[in-house]
């Protein structure tokens, strides 16, 4: 047990200096996050001043950052995935000792560990100069932060999900596009669900974007102790579902692929 | 001059009738792509008319202003993706020598490069923009014809900075996530209420990130037409088009296949 945890503990180090060492890629990301703040943060000062509601933009912009975390920080697994099947990569390395899906898996955790700490790292500071006091407590902010990577990780396990689809789809791309959209939508992940009509909150809440995006992120503004065990039940069922869902492809994939591809 | 022109115009026709039926060899898959895309628009349009919705309007702007600027930014992107988007892989043909063959070629390289990639479900951005002219209640003849036209400038303007940003690739290595990022911001920028930047945020929504072309003046020209809002369009896209083509010539001075990093 120790051993093949030790194995991918060892990937996962692997990928995380990988990525540490892609400054290029990484100060692109922290530029575009600084433009998102930037440009959101301006929408919503115009609106909060226009409808004289104060501290509006503060409210909304921490929520921004967050869930930027969570899905900036996600590295396209569905993408890898969808190639390692395609090309015929996955039939090297199915008879190797190691699970080839918890390598990519554990390669991307580690991928996203990066980007997370550093949006969060960043993303707090210009978010701190921007908006001034944020709406959570002190000892509320690392419990938020854990939550949130918690999220990312099973965000990154969605998108996996998305890439075995490659079984069955010619292409995932836009499969992909939809499903981040739909998170986009469903889990408020720009403006939060409280903005939308009741009958759209309903159908959300049918999704597992709701619960993975938007409960988790909401603890930035409504934090409280029965808000995230509500988020740690729902986040835990929709878990279940996917490993279940990537659990039945995975099975089906490893007897199909070859080096041909899949 | 002129038959070099007409020779460029029937190689891209040639180019696009290749990629319709690369697109059509899997009919069910390349629609199915272009309603996703579609789909995928209107869903991020409908975010914001919740917001439109609920708060009226932003400084002056309401939905229908909201509309027109989907309405250019998305055929300006579909433009770009269909026809030019091959420019995006600039970065990772410098860096691995693949630059080497499009210089070879008889016609322009510049030419060739953007057209070497498109993506079919990028006809989903049209019929969003389509959609969202005609849900923007300023549909009429001038108005379609002002629409057309902005739209084919804002893609000068967009393919432009594409450009500058993929350029940057001649002088430094690994540059191909930092340009996207770069665009997006960009294009960020381009898809917000332009009423939101004032005073010296709107100098640099002008200038420096011109992503003012793509939103503020497009929809202005449409709604209060203005032959000095035209002219500055037109000049901006002149300009802009200019400067990224000369910087692109004046990295290719920088570029060799030495370039490609790694052992071969």
């Amino acid at each position: 047990m120790n051993k093949a945890f030790s194995k991918y503990l060892n990937l996962f180090q692997i990928s995380f200096k990988q990525a540490w060492g892609n400054k290029a890629n990484l100060s692109g990301m922290l530029f575009f996050l600084f433009i998102l703040i930037f440009i959101y943060n301006r929408l919503w000062e115009v609106i909060g001043i226009q409808t004289g509601e104060n501290n509006l933009n503060s409210t909304f912009i921490w929520y921004l950052l967050f869930a930027e975390a969570v899905i900036l920080s996600s590295p396209k697994i569905e993408r890898i995935l969808f190639e390692d099947i395609r090309s015929g990569t996955m039939a090297y390395y199915i008879n190797k000792p190691i699970s080839f899906f918890l390598m990519r898996y554990v390669e991307s955790l580690g991928n996203m560990t990066v980007c997370y700490l550093l949006i969060v790292g960043f993303g707090t500071i210009i978010t701190l100069v921007f908006t001034g006091k944020p709406p959570f407590t002190l000892w509320q902010y690392p419990l938020i932060v854990l939550f949130c990577y918690i999220s990312g990780t099973l965000n990154t396990l969605l998108y996996a999900g998305v890439g075995l689809c490659g079984l069955w789809l010619h292409s995932i791309r836009t499969l992909g596009m939809a499903i981040e959209r739909l998170a986009f939508i469903f889990g408020g992940a720009i403006f939060p669900l409280t903005i939308y009509p009741e009958w759209f909150v309903e159908i959300a809440k049918w999704t597992p974007f709701y619960s993975i995006y938007y409960l988790t992120i909401k603890l930035v503004y409504d934090f409280s102790w029965a808000n995230l065990g509500y988020v740690i039940l729902l986040n835990s069922f929709w878990s279940l579902l996917i490993i279940s869902f990537i659990t039945y492809a995975y099975t089906k994939l490893s007897k199909k692929v070859n080096i041909y591809g899949g | 001059m002129v038959a070099k022109f007409i020779n460029l115009c029937k190689l891209f026709f040639y180019i696009q009738k290749s990629n319709l039926k690369t697109a059509f060899l899997n009919t069910g898959d390349a629609l199915v792509n272009v309603l996703m895309m579609t789909i995928n628009n209107l869903s991020f349009i409908f975010m914001w008319w919740v917001i439109f919705h609920n708060k009226g309007n932003i400084n002056g702007w309401t939905f229908s202003e909201m509309a027109l600027l989907f309405a250019v930014s998305n055929n300006a992107f579909a433009t770009y993706a269909l026809f030019a988007r091959g420019i995006q892989n600039l970065p990772e043909y410098i860096s691995n020598g693949n630059l080497d063959n499009y210089l070879l070629t008889p016609r322009s390289s510049l030419f060739i490069v953007s057209t070497s990639e498109s993506t079919f479900a990028n006809w989903g951005d049209y019929l969003t923009g389509f959609i969202m002219y005609f849900l923007s209640g300023y549909v009429g003849w001038k108005t379609f014809f002002l629409m057309l036209l902005t739209s084919f400038l804002a893609f000068v303007i967009l393919y432009s900075v594409r450009l500058i940003v993929s350029c940057f690739a001649f002088f430094t290595s690994d540059t191909q996530r930092l340009g996207d990022n770069i665009f997006m911001a960009f294009l960020t920028f381009g898809m917000q209420p332009a009423t939101i930047f004032t005073g010296w945020y709107k100098i640099l929504f002008l200038t420096i990130i011109p992503a003012g072309f793509l939103s503020l003046v497009p929809v202005r020209i449409i709604t209060e037409f203005e032959w000095k809002d035209l002219l500055l369009m037109i000049l901006a896209s002149i300009f802009f088009a200019t400067v990224a083509i000369r910087f692109y010539h004046w990295g290719l001075k920088y570029y060799s296949s030495g370039n490609r990093f790694g052992v071969r």
